[in-house]
C-alpha cells in the first residue's frame, strides 16, 4: 500500500509515522512543508501553492495519483485549506483519512461556553484555523475515515477515531536509566520543572509561571525550565534533566509532549477533563491540575519524590504501549484497510 | 454564546465597553472589533472583554468561500456510519472505523449525485471558456446596478427631506422618485458593491464565527446585515444617534444614508436606541416597531461614593473654596457651544471658574480665547482622565454644563449626553441647554438644576449668574433631588433591559460553575 501522509507535520507526527508504516512493509512517504523552527523529520518536502505552484500541479498530476491512502494533517490536503483535491481523489478510489489536532477543528465558542477551564478562553487571538467549518464539513462529508489526536476533538466529529500521537520511544531508551542528564545526583538542587509550550496561550504558560513563583515565594526550591522555539531534538535533550514535566493546564487532553515525557520517565503534570478521562486507559499516569490547582499538584509532587520513579515507570510502560509509533501505525493501517 | 460587537470606533465608546462588559459578566463571550490607529495594540482585553482593532490591509485570518460542492461527487457517504464509539486507548484490537461501502444501498442515488455534478462540470467548462465575456457583462451589470441603487437612494432620500424631486427618470415606466421610494424599499448591496474595507470585515466576522452581531451606529450596520446572513443568526443595532443628521454630512450622504438605514432595518432583529426622543423619531421615520431604550448611563467605579465631597479641580488649579466651579466635560469640539461658554465668562460674577476636562482639538483655541477676553484665570482645561477617574473628578465641581446647540442638527437637539448621566452619578446639579429637549426633560422634571434657552454668550452669562445667585443652599437642594433619583438613572437599570433583549435573542449562557478540588495526584500514586 501507498500511504502519503501531509502536507503538515504537527509535532512530527507524519514523519514519524509514515517511517513506522514502512516497518510494516508498506511505501509509506511524510510530504511535509518545510518548517524549520522544530526541525521535525520527515521524508520529501512538498511543493508550495505559493512558490512554485507549478511543481505542485505537477506532482498532484503524476505522483500523487500513485498513492493508495491520503492521511491528511491539520485539516489541509495536498492543495491547502481548501481541500479541493479531495474529491478528485476520492473520484480516483483513493482513501482520505483525515487526522484533526486541535485548533483546525475544535470549535472555540461552544468550549468556551460549556467548560469552565479551557484554553479558547484565554486564547486571545483566537488561534483557530481559518479554514476549520470548511475541514470539518469536508471530512465529515466525504472523508474515507476520521482520526483525532485527542478526546476533546471528539465531539466536534461524530465518528472519528482517536488516533494517539505516535512518538518514537525508541529514541528516548538510552535516556532511561539516567535521572539527570548532567549526571547530578544532588537531592539539594532546587526541582527542575520543565515546560515547552509550543503556545504560550493555549498550554497555560502564565499559569505554570505564576505556580512556580508562588513556589519559590514559599521557600519550596524549584525552577522552572521553560523551551520555547527550539528544535525538537534539542527541546528533548534539554528535558532530559528535568525532574517533572507540566504539558497544559487548560486544555482538558494531553499532548504530544507528555506523551514523550511519559516515554522519558518523568512525572508529568498535565490537566484532564473528568468528562474525557473515560476515552484514556485507566491506568493513565498523569497528574490532573487546572490552573486553580497546579500550585498545590506540583507542591505535591515535589513533596513525594520518593514516588518518582514509580509514577515516571508507569508512564514508559503506557508510552510504550499506547504511543509508540509502531503501534499506532499499525492501528491507522487497520483503519485504511 | 460568542457575541460579536463591532465598531469604527477608535477610541471606544462607554457605551459599547459598558454593554459588552454586563453581557460577558452575564456568561456571554464578547468580542469587540474596533477601529484601528497607529501605535495602537491590536489585540487587547478590557477587563473580561476580548477586544480586537481591525486593519483592513492586515485583517489576520478571514473566513474564505472554498465553496466546491462538498458530498456531491462522493458515493461513500451515502450511508449513515455507525455511532461512534467510545473506548479508551488501548493497542490495537481489529477494531473496523466506518467506511461506507461504495455499492451499498444508496447506489442509485450517487449515480444521481454523480450525474448533477458531471453537468455542473460541464456548464462551468463552458462559463470558464467564455471567462472575458462574463468579467465584461459582470462589470457593466455591476456599474449599473451601483449607479440605480446609488441615485434612487439619494433621490428617495432628497423626497422625504421634504425636496420636490419628482422627476420621471424612467423613460420606459414612467416612474418617479416618489414612487419608488414608497414600494420598493432597497435590497442589501450585494458583497461586491462594498468596499473592499468592508468585505474584508465581513470575512473576518466570519471568521470569529459569532452567534449574535451587534453592530454599533449606520456605517457598519451594512457589514452586520452581510455577517447575520451569512451565518444565520440574529442581528443587533445599535443606534447611538440619528445618524443620518450628523451635521457635517452634505445632503446627498444624508438621503443615502436615510435611504441605506431603512433598507437594513428589516433585517434586524432588534434595534435599539439611546433614549425615547431618538426611538420615537425612528418609529416616525421608519415605521418600525419601537426601539429598546437602552441609555447611556453609568456605573460608579469601585471606590467611589457619592456623599463625599470631592476636591480635585481646587486643588489643581488653586481654586478658592468659596468660588464657583462650572465643569464642561467630554468631547471638546467647536459645535458644542465652548466657545460662547468662553465668551459669557467676562460677565459672570468673577468667583466663576470654567473648567474644560475632555480631549478634542479645540483647547489652544478655547486658551486663546480666553486670554483675549482676559479671563485666562478663570478657564482651565484639563486632559481627559480615564473611566474610572473620570467620576472623582466630576465631583469635584460645583455645577455640570451641558451647552450643546440644537440648532446644529437634529440629533444633537434629541441628544442625551454620557456627560448628563455621568452628572447624575456623580451628584452635580446641572445647567441645560432647554433647546435639548431629553435633556431639559430630565434636569426640570427631576429637579436636577436648571435649564435656560442657551444661543448666545449673553443667554450664558444670563443662566450662568442666575444659577450662581441662586447660592449654595440651592444647588445642595439640587444635589439631594439626583442623590434621591440617582438609581433610576444607573447602569444596572439599562443593563437588565440589555440582557433581556439578549436572552430574547439567544439561549441564555449555560453558567458555567468552576470546580474547586484538590489535585488528583492520587491518580499516579496507585502506582
Amino acid at each position: 500500500m501507498k500511504i502519503f501522509h501531509g502536507p503538515n507535520n504537527i509535532g512530527g507526527m507524519a514523519g514519524t509515522l509514515a517511517a513506522a508504516q514502512r516497518l510494516f512493509g508498506h511505501e509509506s512517504i511524510a510530504y511535509c512543508h518545510d518548517l524549520p523552527k522544530f526541525d521535525f523529520t520527515y521524508d520529501r518536502v512538498m511543493p508550495s501553492a505559493l512558490t512554485d505552484p507549478r511543481a505542485l500541479a505537477e506532482f498532484m498530476r503524476t505522483e500523487a495519483m500513485t498513492f493508495d491512502v491520503f492521511h491528511f494533517y491539520f485539516g489541509e490536503s495536498i492543495l491547502g485549506p481548501g481541500l479541493h483535491d479531495v474529491p478528485h481523489l476520492l473520484k480516483n478510489d483513493k482513501k482520505v483519512f483525515f487526522y484533526f489536532c486541535g485548533c483546525d477543528v475544535r470549535v472555540a465558542k461552544e468550549v468556551i461556553a460549556n467548560y469552565p477551564v479551557s484554553a479558547c478562553r484565554t486564547c486571545w487571538p483566537v488561534a483557530c484555523s481559518p479554514n476549520r467549518t470548511w475541514a470539518r464539513k469536508v471530512a465529515l462529508e466525504m472523508a474515507t475515515g476520521i482520526f483525532v489526536s485527542t478526546p476533546d476533538l471528539l465531539e466536534f466529529l461524530p465518528n472519528s477515531v482517536l488516533l494517539p500521537q505516535p512518538i518514537l520511544v525508541r529514541r528516548f531508551a538510552g535516556r532511561r536509566e539516567q535521572p539527570d542528564a548532567d549526571g547530578e545526583t544532588d537531592s539539594s538542587r532546587p526541582i527542575r520543572v520543565v515546560h515547552a509550550p509550543s503556545n504560550r496561550m493555549i498550554k497555560g504558560t502564565s499559569h505554570v509561571i505564576a505556580a512556580i513563583a508562588a513556589l519559590q515565594a514559599r521557600d519550596v526550591a524549584v525552577e522552572l525550565i521553560l523551551l520555547e522555539g527550539m528544535r525538537h531534538d534539542d527541546a528533548m535533550e534539554a528535558c532530559i534533566g528535568a525532574d517533572i514535566a507540566v504539558d497544559q493546564v487548560l486544555l482538558g487532553s494531553h499532548g504530544q509532549f507528555s506523551a514523550e515525557m511519559m516515554a522519558l520517565g518523568k512525572p508529568v503534570i498535565c490537566y484532564i477533563r473528568d468528562d474525557l478521562r473515560r476515552h484514556y486507559a485507566e491506568d493513565l499516569p498523569l497528574i490532573s491540575a487546572e490552573p486553580e490547582t497546579l500550585e498545590a499538584a506540583l507542591l505535591s509532587l515535589i513533596e513525594a519524590r520518593a514516588e518518582w520513579p514509580a509514577i515516571g515507570e508507569a508512564g514508559r510502560r503506557y508510552a510504550a504501549r499506547v504511543h509508540d509509533s509502531i503501534a499506532v501505525a499499525e492501528r491507522a493501517l487497520e483503519y485504511y484497510g | 454564546m460568542r457575541v460579536v460587537m463591532v465598531t469604527d470606533d477608535v477610541r471606544i465608546d462607554r457605551r459599547i465597553l459598558a454593554e459588552s462588559k454586563s453581557l460577558a459578566l452575564h456568561g456571554h463571550e464578547v468580542i469587540i472589533v474596533a477601529g484601528w490607529e497607529e501605535g495602537l495594540p491590536r489585540h487587547f482585553w478590557e477587563g473580561p472583554v476580548k477586544i480586537e482593532r481591525f486593519r483592513p490591509d492586515d485583517p489576520g485570518p478571514v473566513a474564505e468561500d472554498y465553496g466546491f460542492s462538498a458530498g456531491a461527487s462522493v458515493s461513500h457517504a451515502s450511508s449513515p456510519p455507525p455511532e461512534p464509539e467510545v473506548r479508551p486507548i488501548e493497542p490495537p484490537q481489529h477494531s473496523v472505523v466506518s467506511i461506507p461501502h461504495p455499492h451499498g444501498p444508496g447506489r442509485a442515488l450517487a449515480w444521481g449525485r454523480e450525474s448533477i455534478t458531471r453537468l455542473r462540470r460541464r456548464i462551468g467548462l463552458m462559463i470558464q471558456k467564455s471567462r472575458t465575456l462574463v468579467v465584461v457583462t459582470t462589470a457593466i451589470r455591476q456599474t449599473a446596478r451601483r449607479l440605480w441603487n446609488r441615485t434612487t437612494a439619494a433621490l428617495v432620500g432628497l423626497v422625504r427631506a421634504g425636496h420636490d424631486c419628482a422627476i420621471a427618470f424612467n423613460r420606459r415606466t414612467g416612474t418617479t422618485v416618489g414612487e419608488i421610494g414608497a414600494d420598493q424599499p432597497q435590497d442589501l448591496a450585494p458583497i461586491d458593491e462594498m468596499s473592499s474595507a468592508e468585505r474584508k470585515l465581513v470575512a473576518r466576522l466570519r471568521y470569529l464565527d459569532p452567534d449574535l452581531i451587534h453592530a454599533h451606529d449606520l456605517p457598519l450596520l451594512r457589514v452586520g446585515v452581510h455577517v447575520k446572513r451569512a451565518l444565520g443568526i440574529p442581528l443587533i443595532y445599535d443606534a447611538h444617534e440619528l445618524y443620518p443628521e450628523i451635521s457635517t454630512l452634505t445632503q446627498g450622504e444624508k438621503a443615502m444614508l436615510r435611504a441605506r438605514e431603512r433598507s437594513l432595518l428589516p433585517d434586524c432583529d432588534r434595534v435599539i436606541t439611546v433614549n425615547p426622543m431618538v426611538g420615537e423619531e425612528f418609529v416616525r421615520r421608519y415605521d418600525i416597531p419601537a426601539p429598546l431604550i437602552i441609555q447611556n448611563a453609568v456605573s460608579a467605579p469601585d471606590g467611589f461614593d457619592v456623599t463625599i465631597r470631592h476636591d480635585r479641580f481646587r486643588r489643581e488649579f488653586a481654586i478658592g473654596k468659596s468660588e464657583f466651579i462650572l465643569l464642561y466635560q467630554g468631547w471638546l469640539a467647536t459645535h458644542r457651544g465652548m466657545q460662547k461658554l468662553v465668551q459669557a465668562m467676562p460677565d459672570v460674577p468673577d468667583t466663576v471658574h470654567l473648567v474644560f476636562l475632555g480631549y478634542g482639538n479645540v483647547q489652544d483655541d478655547l486658551r486663546a480665547l480666553a486670554d483675549r477676553l482676559g479671563v485666562g484665570r478663570r478657564v482651565h482645561l484639563k486632559d481627559a482622565v480615564s473611566q474610572e477617574e473620570l467620576l472623582f473628578w466630576t465631583a469635584s465641581a460645583d455645577i455640570g454644563l451641558i451647552p450643546y446647540q440644537a440648532d446644529l442638527d437634529l440629533n444633537t437637539r434629541y441628544s442625551s449626553p454620557n456627560k448628563l448621566y455621568e452628572y447624575i452619578e456623580a451628584g452635580l446639579p446641572m445647567l441645560g441647554n432647554a433647546d435639548l429637549p431629553f435633556v431639559r426633560n430630565v434636569i426640570t422634571s427631576n429637579h436636577f438644576g436648571r435649564v435656560a434657552v442657551l444661543r448666545t454668550p449673553d443667554d450664558f452669562a444670563r443662566a450662568i449668574t442666575l444659577i450662581i445667585g441662586e447660592g449654595r443652599a440651592t444647588l445642595d437642594r439640587y444635589r439631594e433631588n439626583i442623590l434621591r433619583r440617582r438609581a433610576e438613572f444607573t447602569w444596572s437599570v439599562e443593563e437588565r433591559r440589555l440582557l433581556q433583549a439578549y436572552d430574547a435573542l439567544l439561549e441564555p449562557p449555560a453558567r458555567v460553575r468552576r470546580r474547586s478540588g484538590t489535585p488528583d495526584l492520587a491518580d499516579a500514586r496507585q502506582f
